[in-house]
């Protein structure tokens, strides 16, 4: 390896020329005409190319954490949800409540929101909206409520756990926060939020949900069980799943790291899943999961971790760091507000993935102006609510939003991108106003 | 299954309406869908359920229902072109005229191998 120290193409000055780079990657992103991974990759090769960082600075930015906690996770679901476990809970619930569609919102709702804590967003809505869709269609109901639901209640409950939302995961990683300290944290103020949006959708929706008692009978008439494709797997997936939590929660003790613990995981459950087979259904089911990964998910974030290297590098993020202690003051109550309020607006408009990304470091450097290491937690806390909050705010804020909005257009309801601010934009802030009291009655009475 | 072929008032080929798609017209849209439900093994559907789907749509036009990106070949095409794509895809091929694109008939491996018998 060459350890010669970067130097800046056409001796041009690092500083700007990271921030170009960084500003031209970030406008690519947010006009989306190139796909993100794509931008990204260009964006951290150029940082890289010009000389404002070597190859080997770069990998050292690059959190391996967050990415094998990212993979084990997805391995993991991909797994899981080959067992019809999704299904099967939301077409149990749906009996469980006799088929009445405000009892099914309500409770579709939190099972998303739940399985979005526990696995990722994405997943949760591609597996729970098809089910809904078809619900909904044998009750003769506009699916609306329930999409919107679904759309909002993924955003909030992976707000809840260091595996909810990639957001978490990076937060947790940078500075140290276990699985334990998101539920505890975070677990009661998103309970809060989840019901007060779904409050919000009673009183805009719940009058005209109603329906035929023939339309319940016939959904009545589902049987939950035979969702259920292989029961052994979905036992195996069950007993992986609830040790890699239990890992995540008692592995910070003896020192083992959440990406370990997933890999960990994912690692086992591959051993099950494979275990006694032919060596060649061996192969073909270890490659149709690992083909399933999602790849361009997995770049992207390695990308954005070195193209954030290449802008903290010459000391641009320390520099608008700065800028913002200037307007707070270096008060760790304001910049808490502050935090959540920027991360919830950026998050609605732009991916909370490189906001996000982007902020750890600027909010790293402002530590010793706000009184150290010591004084971050509640500063951390707004960034991770407000970057995942914010999803809701529209219907690009989240890649859930849009994959619901994909199945809502072929379904033949259409969402669009206006409507769905009018819900979109009060629910934000009804979330944002609630993280913010919380925020204060937690850390600054 | 065979794909039926369709054609407009002045007979010039506009697509084609697959079974798979008319199959699809009786399933709930969830289960259609690109992306949809795969595993159904829980639901309970009756005959009445369908024939709702049914009477739903049987007077709308097939124009509604059409695909219209299909591969056709031309009266002068060359039979290994067919040939090749009878191999690699598809049961029937429609053939349209170059200029106007009016349907004149169809290529099938059936049709192929009554030309090779009339060589006799």
């Amino acid at each position: 390896m060459h350890e010669a120290p970067a130097t800046v193409l056409f001796g041009f000055n690092p500083l700007w020329l990271s921030c170009g780079i960084f500003i031209a990657t970030y406008v690519l992103l947010v006009t989306e005409r190139i796909h993100r991974t794509v931008v990204v990759m260009l964006g951290a090769g150029l940082m890289i190319v010009s000389g404002i960082i070597t190859q080997d600075e770069a990998f050292a930015g690059v959190d391996f954490n967050t990415i094998a906690l990212l993979t084990g996770m997805m391995i993991l679901v991909g797994i899981t949800q080959r067992s019809g476990i999704f299904q099967f809970v939301a077409v149990w619930v749906v009996r469980k409540v006799n088929a009445e569609p405000r009892g099914i919102l309500v409770l579709l709702a939190t099972i998303t929101a739940i399985f979005s804590a526990l696995f990722d967003n994405v997943t949760t809505v591609l597996l729970i909206v098809p089910v809904t869709l078809l619900i909904v269609e044998k009750l003769d109901l506009s699916p609306y409520p329930f999409l919107y639901a679904e759309i909002f209640a993924s955003n909030i409950g992976g707000t809840a756990t260091l595996i909810g939302d990639p957001p978490n995961i990076m937060i947790g990683s940078a500075v140290g926060f276990s699985f334990a300290d998101f539920v505890a944290e975070l677990g009661p103020v998103v309970v809060v939020i989840h019901v007060t949006v779904l409050l919000l959708l009673y009183l805009l929706w719940g009058k005209r949900l109603t329906t035929s008692a023939e339309a319940r009978a016939s959904v009545m008439a589902f049987d939950a069980k035979g969702s259920i494709t292989d029961p052994v797997l979905l036992r195996q997936s069950l007993g992986v799943m609830s040790v890699v939590i239990a890992g995540f929660v008692l592995g910070e003790s003896v020192g083992l790291e959440s990406g370990t613990v997933a890999l960990g995981g994912a690692a086992l459950l591959l051993l099950f899943f494979t275990f006694g087979r032919k060596s060649k259904v061996q192969s073909t089911r270890v490659q149709e999961i690992l083909a399933e990964l999602e790849w361009s998910t997995i770049l992207f974030f390695m990308s954005l971790f070195v193209l954030v290297q290449g802008v903290e590098s010459t000391g641009m993020l320390e520099l608008l760091g700065q800028q913002m202690m200037a307007l707070t003051g270096g008060d760790v109550e304001v910049t808490t507000y502050a935090t959540l309020w920027l991360a919830a607006t950026a998050s609605a408009v732009v991916d909370n993935i490189p906001f996000v990304a982007t902020m750890i470091p600027l909010l790293e450097s402002t530590a010793p102006q706000l009184g150290g290491a010591e004084a971050m937690p509640p500063v951390w806390w707004a960034l991770s609510l407000g970057a995942c909050l914010g999803g809701n705010g529209s219907l690009v804020g989240a890649t859930a939003n849009v994959i619901v909005a994909g199945f809502a257009e072929r379904a033949g309801y259409p969402i669009k991108f206006a409507t769905f601010l009018l819900i979109g934009i009060p629910v934000m802030l009804l979330s944002a106003a609630i993280a913010t009291a919380y925020l204060y009655l937690q850390h600054f009475i | 299954m065979y794909n039926v072929p369709v054609v407009d008032r002045d007979e010039v080929f506009a697509g084609e309406i697959s079974v798979r798609r008319m199959v699809g017209l009786l399933l709930p849209v969830s289960l259609s869908m690109e992306h949809g439900l795969q595993n159904t093994g829980f639901m309970r559907e009756s005959l009445r359920d369908i024939k709702r789907r049914l009477d739903a749509v049987s007077d709308r036009p097939i124009g509604q229902y059409i695909a219209t990106d299909i591969t056709v070949v031309y009266p002068d095409s060359p039979v290994i072109d067919a040939l090749m794509l009878l191999y690699h895809k598809y049961i029937r091929i429609p053939v349209v005229t170059r200029d106007s694109r009016k349907l004149v008939g169809g290529i099938s491996f059936i049709t192929v191998l009554r030309a090779l018998e009339t060589l006799e």
